[in-house]
């Protein structure tokens, strides 16, 4: 049965570099891997060292490695199109595919790429061609818009909710009957007749689009889905973390781990005291100059671990003590394989929780 | 023209690179220049505390001399549209927290982003009686889809409409943005590679999507830890010969080592630049408190000279 592992977070945290790292570690561990990203940026296809990504998994050499690593890109207009033309009879499909407003929501809802990653997700599990699916999902600006866009996504395809909107007829009571005349005054009419078409025309497939979601969301749910927080260790309290245990909790979704991001390594002391500096014998030129800034570096370096240090502890602790993995922060930087397996070297299977933090 | 002297600069960039922070930086540095600016923020309160201040309001508070921030919700934004455009008396203006009213903003898409930008264009254009007059609005755009989304909300919504208020709306805002006299558009990047590569490839979708990029910048440069004299190689060697030196030598690779991809990076930047015919980045230093004064005084220097 094929495991999924969900890599949350919010943009700027390293989420896309990580769930490529982890999946790296997964596929040393002998696994069969597929690794989702949603990135507009193909940021992913940069560190794995290919040109680009698409829609179908594409197979990445991992020397050494006893498993497999297949990487593929979401594309959400894409998806969207082939679950049209899967599912509608090809006229019905034609004139869904030729309507604004379907356009609209298929490139520009949001949410919508939300949706069809875990449509996309749905796909790779039921395959059955791997052991692990790792999903990089997309950057939103709080963790818990992934969860709540793909409902969000199906309340407003769900013709049952919303059919009363485009249907004056419906309406009886005069606060509705208000609301809708406000809607209609500022959207205008012909809006209004391309959505109703439009939900017309989806009704066709709103059945099987009803199931296929509730077996998504089951799979969401299920306890071979887990979910990674993936954390900055320069401010991990930017990522907008309770609510997004609150919102796992509450949904009654595994929890696995911290994944932190960037973790300075602590400096290894004893250091030459400034004194001592200034006493060297035979000191190069520009020598008096360089000795106080030499002598910072120990304290900035201290500082910036110990300031990250209180950081993911305070995190650690608001989560009731969930195991952490910390990333070292490359000096120069993860721009290829070679720097991912350096982070993978890091990650579970393969390492314990809140290993060594020297590089 | 001046990046500063435009009415309306929109700040976008990927996740984490601190446009928020730029942005702050930014309004500080026009108002050094002299001019009365408000950060406006969609939704978030992510300016507020880099002035030292809680919580967010559609009010506009003064955050330091010459500079207001203001935060931006949809339902304040959308009530204050209908009530405009319907003449709604007050009394029927709740008809806009109606479930049927959110269900629909929620299905249309661009229709959220449409309403902030709208209250933002309407605040510079035609704004109301009482509102504050400024010099400049800077935008703290969203990171989701880039903030691109958000430029290309007005098209969404000239696709989807024909005729309405919305529609209208859409239109005036399509102006507005395309007006490289009132509009400029700022890149926010970090000086790391990723980061460069990414910001060049929203530079070509800008440039696509019909909006010139007017500045990059580089936001939390870090300085050369040990300027020379003496040489890099020198200063290993003279560390070799005090006790524990070797332990200081590891610092200073990884200070020199993160100060080189800066410097990488960079230069990256700057070809990437040039070859688009963009002005040249400008930077904005690492500070290790995070001043946003301090911030916008390196910015100032560098945006004055500006033409």
């Amino acid at each position: 049965m094929t495991e999924v592992h969900v890599c949350c977070g919010v943009g700027g945290t390293g989420k896309t570099t990580t769930s490529a790292a982890f999946a790296v570690a997964q596929a040393h561990a002998g696994r069969r891997v597929a690794v989702i990203t949603i990135d507009p940026a193909r940021r992913l296809a940069d560190a794995l060292g290919i040109g680009a990504l698409d829609n179908e998994p594409r197979a990445i050499d991992l020397p050494d490695a006893t498993g497999t690593l297949a990487a593929l890109m979401l594309d959400r207009k894409g998806t969207w199109d082939a679950i049209v033309r899967d599912r509608a009879s090809p006229e019905t499909a034609e004139r869904l595919l030729a309507n604004p407003y379907y356009q609209a929501v298929s490139t520009r809802l949001s949410g919508s790429h939300e949706y069809m990653a875990v449509e996309r997700l749905y796909d790779l599990v039921h395959d059955g061609d791997y052991d692990v699916v790792v999903v990089d999902t997309p950057p939103t600006q709080h963790v818990v818009d992934f969860f709540q866009a793909p409902e969000r996504v199906r309340s407003i395809l769900d013709r049952s909710l919303l059919a009363g909107l485009f249907d004056p007829n419906r309406f009886v009571g005069p606060a509705t009957r208000a609301a809708f005349s406000v809607i209609e005054r500022l959207a205008g009419q012909g809006v209004m007749r391309d959505i109703r078409t439009f939900f017309e025309l989806f009704s066709e497939i709103s059945q099987t689009f009803r199931e296929r979601s509730a077996a998504v969301a089951e799979l969401l749910r299920s306890n071979r889905t887990r979910y990674w927080l993936v954390a900055n260790a320069e401010a991990p309290e930017r990522n907008d973390l309770l609510g997004f245990l609150g919102e796992l909790q509450e949904r009654e979704m595994r929890f696995a781990g911290f994944l932190v991001n960037r973790v300075a390594a602590a400096p290894l002391g004893p250091f030459p005291t400034r004194e001592e500096l200034e006493k060297l014998s035979d000191a190069p030129e520009g020598w008096a100059e360089t000795v106080p800034r030499l002598a910072r570096l120990p304290e900035e370096a201290v500082a910036r671990a110990q300031d990250q240090d209180a950081r993911i502890d305070r995190l650690i602790a608001k989560s009731q003590g969930a195991p952490a993995w910390f990333l070292p922060d490359l000096p120069d930087g993860v721009r290829s394989l070679d720097g991912l397996r350096r982070l993978a070297e890091r990650l579970p299977p393969a390492a314990p929780a809140r290993g060594d933090r020297r590089r | 023209m001046r990046l500063i002297d435009h009415r309306l600069v929109v700040v976008l960039g990927k996740g984490g690179v601190g446009r928020s922070t730029v942005s702050a930086a930014l309004a500080v540095a026009a108002a050094e220049a002299g001019k009365k600016v408000v950060i406006a923020e969609l939704g978030e309160a992510a300016v507020p505390p880099l002035f030292g201040m809680t919580g967010r309001s559609f009010a506009f508070r003064a955050a330091r001399p010459g500079v207001d921030v203001w935060s931006l919700t949809v339902p304040e934004c959308l009530e204050e549209f209908a009530a405009r455009k319907l003449r709604l008396p007050p009394f029927a203006r709740r008809v806009v927290r109606n479930r049927l009213v959110t269900t629909f903003v929620d299905a249309v898409p661009g229709l959220h982003d449409l309403m902030l930008l709208g209250k933002i264009e309407n605040l510079i254009s035609d704004p109301r009686r009482g509102d504050p007059v400024y010099d400049l609005t800077i935008l703290d755009a969203p990171a989701t889809g880039h903030g691109l989304t958000l430029l290309q909300a007005a098209r969404t919504m000239t696709d989807v409409t024909r005729a309405g208020p919305f529609y209208e709306l859409a239109k005036a805002i399509e102006v507005f943005l395309a007006d490289r006299d009132r509009t400029a558009t700022v890149l926010v990047t970090l000086p790391e590679a990723l980061p460069v590569s990414e910001t060049s490839e929203l530079a070509d979708q800008l440039v696509e999507e019909g909006y010139q990029p007017h500045t990059i910048i580089a936001n939390g440069v870090q300085d050369d830890p040990l300027p020379p004299p003496p040489s890099l190689d020198a200063v290993h060697a003279s560390l070799a010969r005090v006790a524990h030196g070797e332990r200081l030598s590891e610092l200073v690779q990884a200070a020199t080592a993160r100060r080189q991809r800066h410097v990488d990076a960079l230069t990256d930047l700057k070809d990437r630049v040039a070859k688009r015919g963009f002005r040249p980045p400008r930077v904005v230093p690492y500070v290790a408190n995070r001043s946003v004064e301090t911030m916008g005084q390196a910015l100032y220097a560098q945006l004055r000279e500006d033409t």
